[in-house]
């Protein structure tokens, strides 16, 4: 009964982190999912400190992340990806020592990092479902306005699309994506969750719609193929999760080239 | 219109319906920015920008997207985030010759072909006012040639208003358009056969013409003469 709860999660957050890789992909954010993920041991920490709701608290920090690394990159004369840096390593310093200050009572941190089932309930779950359900809603609401403000920032401005509000709403719905999924898939693998589904699609698709379908696919197997081989609580479940997407990656790419060869 | 380092300053530029004006100057001058306070993406510090109540504004950005990674057909760029008809959309695509172009990639296309895309899209806005950022920048000899070309049957089937910023002066200054000389401020203006014999257009692009595409020489003080 358990197991049926988790596929479920794991199929929400499919859908949800399906096109928002597809847009970390096309707008080469890459780095800023990478480094977001980051804040979210930070976040853990300060839920801890703060003795609010992990979940709750995770979002909050990477929001902050999501705003200061605008700030920063709108007066400094640092580029994106040091700023990002500096965010990200700050974040995971802060995140760990909060982790040994509060040292006996905390959680493993093993278990946040590669991810663990051990401790989902059904209230969490619930929580990841309607999340997620948000995500996809923000992300469909907007669609068109986010592919063209993706193909040309300086038209899109002209046709009066407005460029930050459509950017942030993307980071936002990555903050959440992150703090949704840090427990099942893990700090250190949800970049390669965002990326190798999306990076997968795109090989085949010919259309954004495409892509986003496709990377659903990747994302929903890697996912259910990754959490049938850690439910029995012997392994992390992020690591077999990815190890799918690349194996998907790996055979995307073959298929690719012979098709080629053989046309 | 800037304070601080005024890039622009002292600006009176006015674009009336059915009229063709190129915006030329060294790099550096201020013409993107001129382009962008008056397609209201950029605020300017101080002035004003007036549109007619209700122009629709079409814009052709520098920009390319060749360098884009997402897929996406020619066909379904026009269409994305802009109502149109598939009458309408037809022809478009026939008026701006990208008809071939249909279900092609748009990271697949050629500079030329990238630039009548992004000026079929404008179009599509059924547009009073067209905007070019520097259309044929990224063009050969002859697709400045044929785009300069498309350019001024769409202005004369059209009757809509054209301001373009270019770099190609020995194009314009063969055209019959109005062309405005800017750097920092409107150094002169008017048509080509009268900006020839402009001391001021001398002082900003040199004398001989036929180095005009390579001397951007202007270290001279120039004369301000209003529009």
């Amino acid at each position: 009964m358990m197991s049926a709860a988790i596929f479920i999660t794991a199929l929400a957050i499919a859908f949800a982190i399906a096109p928002l890789g597809c847009f970390v992909v096309w707008r080469r954010m890459a780095y800023f999912g990478d480094a977001l993920s980051h804040s979210a041991l930070l976040g853990v920490g300060a839920g801890l400190v703060a003795g609010i709701t992990e979940q709750i608290a995770i979002v909050v920090v990477a929001l902050i992340f999501v705003l200061a690394f605008i700030a920063l990159r709108r007066n400094a004369v640092l580029t994106s990806d040091t700023i990002l840096g500096v965010l990200a390593h700050a974040s995971l310093a802060g995140g760990i020592l909060i982790f040994s200050f509060v040292g006996a009572t905390a959680p493993d941190m093993h278990d946040y990092l590669f991810g663990s089932l051990t401790s989902l309930s059904n209230v969490k779950m619930a929580w990841i479902i309607g999340l997620c359900g948000g995500v996809v809603g923000v992300v469909l609401a907007s669609w068109h306005r986010l592919l063209l403000i993706t193909h040309s920032e300086e038209l899109a401005r002209a046709e009066g699309v407005s460029v930050a509000v459509h950017e942030f709403l993307l980071m936002a719905a990555l903050a959440v994506m992150v703090a949704v999924t840090v427990q099942i898939i893990g700090v250190l693998p949800i970049t390669a969750l965002l990326i190798i589904p999306a990076a997968a699609a795109q090989i085949h698709a010919k259309s954004p719609e495409a892509t986003v379908f496709l990377a659903i696919l990747f994302a929903a197997i890697s996912m259910l193929g990754g959490l049938s081989f850690s439910l029995n609580g012997t392994i992390a479940s992020g690591p077999p999760m990815v190890a799918i997407a690349v194996a998907i990656f790996a055979i995307s790419l073959f298929v690719k080239m012979l098709v080629k060869r053989l046309v | 219109m800037r304070e601080g380092s005024a890039i622009l300053d002292n600006i009176s530029l006015t674009l009336n319906a059915g009229e063709f004006i190129t915006l030329v100057g060294p790099n550096g001058a201020g013409k993107t920015m001129l382009l962008r306070c008056l397609l209201r993406v950029m605020p300017a510090d101080s002035g004003r920008v007036h549109h007619k109540a209700g122009l629709r504004v079409g814009y052709v950005p520098e920009r390319i997207i060749g360098e884009n990674v997402m897929p996406m057909s020619v066909h379904r760029f026009l269409h994305l985030n802009q109502k149109m008809s598939h009458d309408e959309c037809d022809a478009i695509m026939d008026e701006t010759q990208i008809s071939p172009l249909r279900e092609r990639t748009l990271s697949t296309l050629s500079g030329g072909e990238v630039q009548r895309v992004l000026l079929a899209r404008a179009l599509a806005r059924n547009p009073d006012v067209l905007m070019l950022d520097e259309p044929a920048q990224n063009l050969d000899i002859n697709g400045q040639l044929h785009f300069y070309r498309l350019i001024d049957n769409i202005f004369e089937q059209r009757k809509l208003a054209i301001l373009m910023v270019s770099h190609d002066l020995h194009l314009v200054m063969a055209s019959t358009h109005k062309v405005v000389c800017l750097y920092h401020h409107i150094c002169c203006s008017g048509e080509p056969s009268q900006l020839r014999h402009d001391p001021s257009f001398a002082a900003l692009f040199g004398d001989d013409m036929a180095r005009l595409v390579s001397v951007y020489s202007h270290n001279h003080t120039h004369d301000h003469h209003e529009l």
